[in-house]
């Protein structure tokens, strides 16, 4: 237990490594990725699953949470591992329910990639199944019990990383149920609809609820102008469902394939963040001139809105009344754009693509309308454009890039790091400055705030000296620490930028879903940043006020930030939602 | 507490039972889940209510826990004073109050309720039949 | 008021071996007394075999304890005329079995069935009563503790229970001594101590007896291990099945911090320990020491991988020791008379006694505390007085759902962890079920994993989803669709689930199906080709069926089917249709020619 080092044995080969390594982290080093389903590093390691089992000394253990003992020695491959491990698979298959053609997650599932790997070529037991519990009230997220494989990813991830709680295991044995309380629909549930349990589940238990079907048949109906937006976050994980490197940014290809698959127009999303920015940015200075409602927390973010509803509802008044930028532009699309086009706004459907589940439910907020008529009409996650991309037969790899259309395709460079963590700070803070300062400055890269660490803390002085105290949040658990931080009078801050989602909007509800394994090796959130990062450097404009279709936007219909107009437009109210009805 | 006062209660509560041994009739009713399933605890009421009769010995009613011997339960032992005690198995209210009137008060010990062996069996197990 | 003057008892097995007899000596007796105008005076109860089946028919006569063996119809005059009216024992019939020694007992300890026990964790069972504190101290109680605590060290007391062999009781046999030296390592400040009292075992009741009858027993040995491991605050886990166990346990501790052996500064040694009752929920998982950890944590009781162990990071990631209330049971004794004392007794590499739950097809049902070491032969026919209704031993289940049947060529066998290992069986915590030719092991098999699939915690896969298959390919065979594949399906499962579970509860559920297997491989074989349950206990695998020669065709049995399956003319054998035959067993009841035969 002193030592620093442990030498051990795995599968004959000498192995050095840190005392407190695990023999999975160890057995990596030689080239050995031992097969594992439930664990999901640093956030769920029950040794449940019994896949990554190893022989010592005749005794069959988990290499997940066994740690290198000095002169241990390890088979990962003896014919009773290979056994246990075939047993596991076949036990597990025997009480999953198998529609591999019909699952989203066919060709992207770790169990499949499992079963085929032990090539299991028969199935010899099962009769009764578990319960089935199909969940479809959300408008976010399905669930499908009858696919759960009970390795306690998705509740760890929504119990101990967001703090949110709205799932949980109950009954016991053959009977466990993953699900909210009492048997409720998650609906009906504390659920902020993150997302974030989508993506820890190993297979198709939880899934988004799909679009595809509404958003072909706005495409299909004649009487219908179908306009298409996509956030920053999009272009740059879009890519990988067509095989391109993580990270890879495809914003013109993009633009191109939304074109072929029938949209009338194609937007982008920045453009209203660059708006978000003008009217929060507004809404920051009036309240530090005030002194009212400090700090203004972003409401950008549709889970973080839900979870100040259920959990902080004395908070409310914090929340910036700005709509998230999607909603804006949905908003402006049907006014504005609907008069330039002179077309009727009831004629016009508005889509979304975004990184995110939560935005399916955002859109169906009652009071995220104009005269009746919803902001948004439809969201489509990252990976059910995908689909409908590859549906349509585009070769979306060997596209020519694209241009948006106007005026809603012109955006900053502080648009687009809306899709980063710190990219809405940092956004305001270059607006603010400057309108504070009344001039140009240099400087525009507030690094400080940049990063995909949980909670990032930065105090920003304004030229006429006022200090920004900005707290920026990634993850539910993070935001929770930062608001109980704040009661026990622990810290003040002027601005909070809050994303639900850990790692920002790169890595939200609805973008391509990446193994557990591959997320141990790579920075997924961190690549995917740089993307964005790096769409913000090569953009000619990078301060959302100096955006020229913005300014012209003002001009000819909105009057200044926070008008009349503005506020019914682009502006909201929030309500108290109890955490159990 | 200290090492000395456990050695006192100790000395007194001997003390104590010696000189009920010479005086008292006691009378031990095991009590347990087993032996309440058996329906030891009616017997220990009809135990107290007849025990008021007895004054020639007095009698005091005690309750330990259970010997483990299940197919015997309620077990009551009848210890008269200065004697060895007697254990009476398979006990009812209506045998407890025959015991009290017939060993305590009559000083007759009720053979036909003690353990009745042949060679290994216990014979007062058995089961009746329709 | 008071029972009959006389009570005969007639034992002529007509249950058993002569069902033709059909109750005729109880009927001449009934006769005979109501002739002698006895009837008023004289109790006649008609019973079941009394376990004296070479010497039936058996009739006794209370209140002398008159036994008399191979009583013939014809006798009946006799016994009434000359016992009952004139008050003569018919020497005749009472000396004809001179191997016989019928006798009265004084006292419960002579009775065989304690006679060949050594009690030393049920020493006080029976003697003390559980609710006065004081009654316990008369016996002894708190000495260990005193002596412990003023004249010992911590690591005095580790070295003592070391040197006595002690391991624990609750199944895995740990050694304690060692267990509370691992502890004792650890850092401080703040260890626990808890006892292991979920006792989950069906047909188990050890640790239920200890905790109603002698619960001062285990608060004393807590504290001395507490003392000797360095903890302040023990825990006792309970079943809150036990409602008895815990009122008396509740009424124990508070009695102990009344006067003062527990709470600040015991004895004056400056040493501070109390305990707390913590009621389980209805689990078997936790039992389980890590599920039972994660049960008082608050959370659902599943366990956790070990390493590491309790001793290094247990209850909220403290040293913490568990043990069994068997074990504990065992500590007050040990510290009083000696290690040395205790290392005497039982075998070479397990010390003492243990208790076991003698239940099931045995006819002294009870509490068995023995040598470790002593033979199953021994307990189940000197002590527990072997098979009622003249029945065959066929196997005795110990370790409960975790353990396996051991047949009847191992019955001298001593009792012993690590052979009873070897049996294909385990130690367990004690409970020893006994079975005999009408048990059909298959259905014992599938009992167990029915019960072992419902408490399945449900964290890892093999068991979760190992027991259910198990058991569907168990309800398959028994419900007459095994197949020769299902064995061998059966025996994969069952080894795979043993292997790659994370618990005890995984590890050993498969343990029945294999034991049974192992040694009764010929009723499993039977079950799957035949279709036969050759024990006649699985309904769809017995079939009745009309011996032709000797039916009469007098039509009683086919009158008295609740299902209509039998069919015949008047006079005429009859046949029942095994599709339809329900297997009630009425046609065989009311036949008075003995012509129905199940099979």
């Amino acid at each position: 237990m002193e030592d620093k080092v442990v030498q051990f044995n795995i599968d004959g080969q000498d192995v050095q490594v840190a005392a407190g390594t695990t023999v999975l982290e160890a057995a990596r080093q030689i080239g050995v990725n031992i097969p594992t389903l439930c664990y999901l590093k640093d956030v769920n390691q029950p040794s449940g699953c019994r896949m990554c089992l190893v022989e010592v000394g005749g005794k069959l253990l988990a290499s997940c949470s066994l740690e290198a003992q000095a002169n241990m020695q390890v088979q990962t491959n003896s014919s009773k591992v290979r056994d246990a491990r075939r047993a596991v698979i076949e036990l597990l298959l025997s009480n999953h329910q198998e529609e591999c053609n019909y699952c989203s997650r066919g060709g992207n599932c770790e169990l499949q990639t499992l079963a085929s790997n032990m090539h299991v070529r028969e199935r010899r037991f099962g009769v009764e199944r578990s319960r089935s519990v199909v969940d479809n009230e959300s408008w976010s997220i399905v669930r499908d019990s009858a696919k759960c494989i009970q390795c306690g990813r998705c509740v760890s991830t929504c119990n101990d990383i967001q703090t949110v709680g709205a799932i949980t295991m109950y009954n016991r044995g053959f009977e466990t149920v993953v699900g909210p309380v009492y048997g409720r629909s998650l609906a009906d549930s504390v659920c902020i609809n993150c997302g974030q349990c989508v993506m820890a589940c190993p297979v198709g238990a939880l899934r988004e609820r799909e679009s595809i079907d509404e958003v072909w048949g706005a495409i299909a109906d004649p009487t219908q102008v179908v306009v298409v937006q996509t956030a920053p976050a999009v272009r740059v994980a879009l890519g990988e469902e067509f095989g391109l490197p993580i990270g890879t940014r495809v914003t013109g290809k993009m633009a191109a394939a939304l074109r072929r698959l029938g949209f009338d127009k194609v937007f982008d999303t920045d453009f209203g963040a660059d708006l978000t920015i003008m009217e929060e940015g507004t809404e920051l200075l009036h309240r530090l001139q005030n002194g009212e409602h400090l700090p203004l927390m972003t409401s950008c973010c549709p889970g973080w809105v839900k979870f100040v509803e259920h959990n902080f509802p004395d908070k409310l008044d914090n929340l910036s009344t700005c709509k998230s930028p999607h909603e804006m532009e949905g908003a402006l699309i049907k006014t504005y754009i609907a008069k330039k086009m002179d077309v009727d706004p009831s004629r016009i459907t508005v889509v979304s693509v975004m990184p995110c589940v939560g935005k399916k439910f955002e859109q169906r907020r009652p009071e995220l309308s104009y005269e009746e008529l919803s902001d948004v009409d439809h969201v489509l996650t990252t990976r059910e454009l995908a689909r409908m991309i590859k549906e349509a037969g585009i070769d979306f790899v060997n596209l020519q890039d694209e241009p948006f259309d106007n005026p809603f395709g012109t955006s900053t460079g502080a648009g687009v790091i809306f899709g980063a963590t710190g990219g809405v700070a940092e956004a305001a803070l270059r607006t603010v400055f400057e309108l504070v300062a009344g001039k140009e400055l240099e400087t525009i890269e507030y690094t400080s705030v940049r990063g995909t660490q949980g909670i990032k803390e930065a105090a920003v002085e304004l030229p006429n000296g006022q200090v920004i105290r900005t707290a920026v949040v990634n993850g539910l658990g993070n935001a929770r620490k930062v608001m109980q931080m704040m009661e026990k009078g622990e810290r003040s801050y002027e601005f909070i930028e809050v994303m639900a989602c850990p790692g920002g909007c790169v890595t939200g509800g609805g973008q391509p879903i990446i193994d557990a394994r591959t997320r141990e090796l790579i920075d997924v959130k961190a690549l995917r940043a740089k993307a964005v990062y790096d769409e913000d450097r090569d953009l000619p404009v990078r301060k959302s006020h100096k955006n020229p279709d913005i300014q012209l936007l003002y001009k000819e219909f909105l009057g200044e930030p926070n008008s009349h107009l503005a506020h019914e437009l682009l502006h909201t109210h929030y309500a108290a939602r109890s955490l159990f009805k | 507490m200290t090492v000395e006062e456990l050695y006192r209660i100790k000395q007194r509560v001997l003390e104590r039972k010696q000189e009920e041994s010479q005086s008292i009739a006691r009378i031990v009713v095991c009590l347990d889940t087993g032996g309440i399933a058996a329906g030891a605890e009616e017997v220990l009421r009809t135990a107290e209510e007849e025990a008021t009769r007895c004054t020639q010995p007095r009698a005091k009613v005690v309750r330990t826990g259970s010997f483990g011997v299940s197919s015997l339960d309620p077990l009551v032992m009848v210890q008269m004073p200065n004697d060895e005690p007697v254990a009476y198995v398979k006990m009812t209210p209506d045998k407890m109050r025959h015991v009290i009137q017939r060993h305590v008060i009559e000083g007759q010990i009720v053979q036909e309720y003690t353990v009745h062996v042949a060679n290994n069996i216990m014979l007062n197990d058995y089961t009746v039949m329709e | 008021m008071v029972t009959s003057l006389r009570r005969v008892l007639v034992s002529d097995g007509t249950d058993c071996k002569a069902p033709n007899e059909d109750k005729k000596l109880y009927r001449m007796l009934r006769r005979e007394i109501t002739k002698a105008s006895l009837a008023e005076d004289v109790e006649l109860v008609h019973v079941q075999c009394l376990g004296l089946c070479e010497y039936e028919p058996v009739v006794v006569v209370y209140p002398e304890g008159t036994v008399y063996t191979h009583v013939q119809t014809a006798d009946a005059h006799e016994i009434v005329e000359n016992h009952l009216v004139q008050g003569n024992v018919v020497e005749r019939l009472s000396n004809n079995a001179p191997d016989l020694n019928v006798r009265f007992l004084r006292r419960i300890e002579e009775t065989p069935f304690l006679q060949g026990q050594t009690r030393i964790a049920l020493r006080n069972c029976g003697i003390v009563d559980p609710e006065d504190i004081e009654d316990y101290i008369a016996n002894d109680g708190y000495q260990a503790l005193a002596r412990a605590l003023v004249s010992m060290t911590p690591a005095d007391v580790i070295a003592e229970v070391k040197k006595s062999g002690l391991r624990g009781r609750g199944g895995a046999g740990f050694p304690t001594g060692l267990k509370w030296e691992l502890a004792a390592k650890e850092p401080g400040p703040q260890k626990y101590i808890i006892c292991n009292a979920d006792e989950g075992d069906p047909g188990a009741f050890m640790d239920r007896s200890v905790l109603e009858s002698d619960p001062h027993s285990v608060l004393e040995a807590m504290t001395i291990g507490g003392y000797a491991m360095g903890a302040n605050q023990g825990y006792i886990y309970v079943r809150a099945e036990y409602p008895v166990a815990v009122q008396r346990l509740q009424h124990a501790i508070a009695q102990s911090r009344e006067y003062g052996l527990l709470g600040d500064d015991i004895f004056g040694t400056g040493f501070h320990f109390d305990i707390d009752i913590r009621l389980g929920a209805g689990a078997f998982v936790c039992g389980e020491e890590t599920a039972l950890l994660n049960s008082i944590e608050g959370k659902r009781g599943t366990p956790r991988p070990k390493p590491p162990y309790p001793a290094v990071s247990g209850l909220w990631g403290k040293p913490t020791v568990i043990n069994n209330v068997e074990t504990y049971a065992n500590i007050p004794a040990i510290m009083l008379r000696g290690a040395d004392w205790f290392a005497q007794i039982g075998a070479e590499k397990a010390k003492g006694t243990k208790v076991f739950a003698l239940t099931g097809r045995i006819n002294n049902v009870g509490l068995v505390e023995v040598p470790i070491g002593t033979t199953l032969r021994k307990v189940i026919y000197d002590i527990g007085g072997g098979i009622p209704k003249g029945k065959k031993f066929k196997a005795v289940q110990t370790g409960g759902p975790s353990g396996g049947s051991i047949p009847a060529e191992c019955l001298d066998s001593p009792i012993e962890y690590e052979t009873l290992t070897a049996l294909g069986s385990m130690m367990g915590s004690g409970g020893m079920i006994v079975m005999d030719e009408t048990t059909c092991m298959v259905d014992v098999a599938r009992f167990y994993l029915d019960f072992t699939k419902d408490e399945s915690c449900g964290q890892c896969s093999p068991c979760r989803i190992g027991t259910v298959r198990i058991l569907e390919i168990l309800e398959k065979i028994t419900t007459g669709n095994g197949t020769m594949e299902d064995l061998e399906n059966l025996k994969y499962l069952g080894e795979q689930v043993k292997v790659a579970s994370l618990c005890g509860l995984g590890q050993s559920a498969p343990n029945p199906v294999l034991s049974t297997m192992r040694y009764f491989w010929d009723e499993y074989v039977a079950h799957v080709v035949e279709k036969r349950c050759p024990s006649g206990v699985c309904k769809p695998l017995i079939h009745y069926t009309i011996d032709a020669e000797a039916c009469t065709g007098c039509g009683l049995c086919a009158r008295n089917c609740a299902s209509n399956a039998i069919s015949g003319e008047l006079k005429q054998p009859h046949v029942i249709d095994d599709d339809i035959c329900i297997r009630c067993g009425t046609c065989a009841e009311v036949c008075n020619y003995d012509a129905v035969a199940c099979r």
